[in-house]
């Protein structure tokens, strides 16, 4: 996956979409206007001009609802890390738990790659199905969120393909750029709730003297509320994208977060997902910052307001084709063994080089013992063309000594 | 002033913040280099600490295996004193490739040691051994990122220092680009490791 190319490319589109989303609050200020003029004219006779100050309160009032609303909405959702995780139903990693612990280390490793500080890990004990998020405002208090059900069913190389997602999604700042925009689309729901207000028959029952002011209210301030959801929705889309490319780049392999995405989409992760505590209308405000929301499979009408991209688009992108769902069972619960060093995982020895299950020792130490030449005669001679072991260093190449080139007198051989 | 000179002014200034700012941005990514290979040396500090509980673990099971072991602790006093001589000289080519191949070498021979610890049993299902695996797979991967990360910081760095315009303020100002950490010094370690008896 050509990752930087894939962050360049959301990087663009979602200053586009930014700028898009500025223009809206500009065409509501101008809709609402315009709206309110159009007010005018039916509800008062023809040839009585517009009242001194017309469009410009009308402006400043709009501008008054949508900023004083995103000011509001901001405070609230701006909040620690450790309050929102709280909120959630989540815990505190533990450190004596063997897949807790190993979920820490995974967060100190993708901060690493990532060049940032690591966020507090902690896990969501109830939740059984693949999911993670982070949250926090300022960079001492970000917590990243990860599933019981997430520990229990990834390798260790989907884990960290997970971590680094919502990595890529802190050191992009799509944290503080999701709640603006939350805020701002409060605020544009602010002008549509003063146009009902506006409409509320009296106490009489009769229609207000405002109505038609309050339909027209009402009318642009849908139309704009209803452009920036669709805009913010597009928004975290591309922040999807980016982050699964940062993830990417980060482990630099597609397996990790890929596998994670496979599974997610299998049944089982599907299964999980439904059966999953619903998070409450307050948790809604952070949908944007899981991982997956399998609802949609495939792009519709429906999926425009919807935050993530579809699986299916996302593990394309990834892969470069179109790949499989993969099941995911609960594993059991051992250490992966720790393999070639760089790599988190090394499947069973036993499989992948059709060996017998337990050498006896004497075995080992005669085929360790075995001077190189001996090894590499034997592998000529045989039927795979596999290279023998590489020869024991016997002693540390020497430009990574000092001077003296002392290794304390002892070789190997 | 003539709208002319003006101009000129204005230009000469617009020059001048430009230079400064170019100049600026490459101060920052060359400390980024520092400290990436700073975080570099912690991780390679932490393996280095590790390694003695593991070979002790490990010895009181693998009596057959004292080549191995104490090839380890030959490579990892190799590591420590190519760590020592690598401080302060961050991003120049040699240092970078000693440190290089003093880290892989220790690196590729406790991947090793852990192959042969898959062969025994008893050792694999030692509890304090699971522990020990489970830290030495999470210190492999903070020393893997973290060179990623020093190659990550290098790449961003000679990229700003030798594109144009800055590579004007760059050469003026003596910003020379860095060296990566290369993974592998032979082509013998590129290759995966396979058992023959």
């Amino acid at each position: 996956m050509r990752f930087r190319r894939h962050r360049e490319e959301a990087d663009s589109r979602t200053g586009a979409l930014m700028v898009a989303f500025a223009l809206t609050v500009v065409a509501l200020v101008a809709v609402v206007n315009l709206a309110l003029a159009l007010a005018w004219r039916l509800t008062l006779p023809v040839g009585a001009g517009y009242p001194r100050l017309f469009f410009e309160t009308n402006t400043l009032v709009v501008l008054m609802l949508v900023l004083g609303g995103w000011w509001v909405e901001s405070r609230r959702l701006r909040q620690g890390g450790a309050v929102v995780a709280r909120w959630a139903g989540a815990r505190v990693a533990a450190d004596d738990i063997l897949r807790e612990r190993r979920l820490v280390n995974v967060v100190q490793e993708a901060s690493i790659a990532a060049r940032r500080r690591p966020p507090e890990a902690w896990v969501l004990p109830e939740d059984d199905s693949i999911n993670a998020f982070v949250a926090g405002w300022r960079d001492e208090d970000t917590v990243i969120v990860v599933t019981r059900g997430a520990l229990a069913r990834l390798t260790r190389a989907e884990l960290q393909g997970v971590v680094a997602h919502e990595l890529g999604h802190l050191a992009s700042g799509d944290t503080h750029r999701h709640m603006k925009l939350i805020g701002l689309v409060w605020g544009l729901q602010m002008v549509h709730g003063l146009g009902v207000r506006l409409m509320q028959p009296g106490e009489d029952g009769k229609r207000p003297a405002g109505t038609w002011i309050g339909l027209a209210l009402r009318v642009s301030g849908y139309a704009g509320w209803l452009a920036g959801r669709l805009l913010q929705a597009a928004i975290a889309r591309q922040r999807e994208f980016h982050a699964d490319a940062a993830a990417v780049q980060f482990t630099r392999q597609v397996d990790g977060l890929g596998g994670a995405l496979r599974k997610i989409a299998g049944p089982q992760g599907r299964a999980a997902t439904r059966d999953a505590v619903a998070p409450d209308a307050s948790l809604a405000c952070l949908s944007h910052l899981w991982i997956a929301e399998p609802r949609h499979a495939r792009w519709s009408l429906a999926s425009l307001l919807s935050t993530h991209p579809p699986l299916a688009e996302r593990l394309r992108r990834l892969y470069g084709r179109t790949v499989s769902a993969l099941p995911a069972p609960e594993l059991p619960e051992q250490p992966d063994s720790p393999g070639w060093p760089g790599r988190s995982e090394m499947p069973a020895l036993q499989d992948t080089l059709a060996l017998p299950a337990a050498p006896s020792p004497e075995r080992w130490a005669h085929a360790a013992g075995k001077a190189p030449e001996e090894a590499e005669a034997e592998s000529r001679t045989s039927s795979h063309s596999q290279p023998a072991w590489p020869p024991w260093p016997d002693t540390v190449p020497s430009a990574a000594l000092d001077d003296e080139g002392d290794d304390g007198g002892r070789r190997t051989r | 002033m003539e709208p002319l000179q003006l101009v000129i002014l204005a230009l000469v200034l617009a020059l001048a913040i430009w230079a400064l700012l170019t100049y600026n941005a490459l101060v920052r990514r060359r400390n980024e280099i520092g400290n990436a290979f700073a975080q570099i040396d912690v991780q390679l500090k932490r393996r280095f600490d590790l390694v003695p509980n593991l070979v002790e673990t490990a010895s009181r099971y693998l009596q057959h295996e004292r080549q191995t072991l104490e090839a380890v602790a030959q490579a990892r006093a190799g590591a420590g004193r190519a760590a020592d001589a690598a401080r302060g000289h961050a991003g120049e080519r040699q240092a970078m490739q000693a440190l290089s191949a003093a880290d892989g070498a220790l690196g590729q021979l406790l991947g090793r040691l852990m192959v042969v610890v898959e062969a025994y049993p008893a050792l694999k299902a030692d509890a304090r051994m699971a522990e020990l695996s489970e830290e030495l797979a999470h210190t492999e991967n903070r020393i893997a990122f973290a060179r990623q990360a020093f190659n990550d910081a290098v790449l961003d760095y000679n990229n700003a220092a030798q594109q144009a315009p800055a590579n004007l303020v760059a050469g003026l100002f003596g910003f020379r680009a860095a060296a990566m950490l290369e993974a592998t010094e032979q082509p013998a370690q590129r290759e995966a490791p396979r058992v023959r008896f």
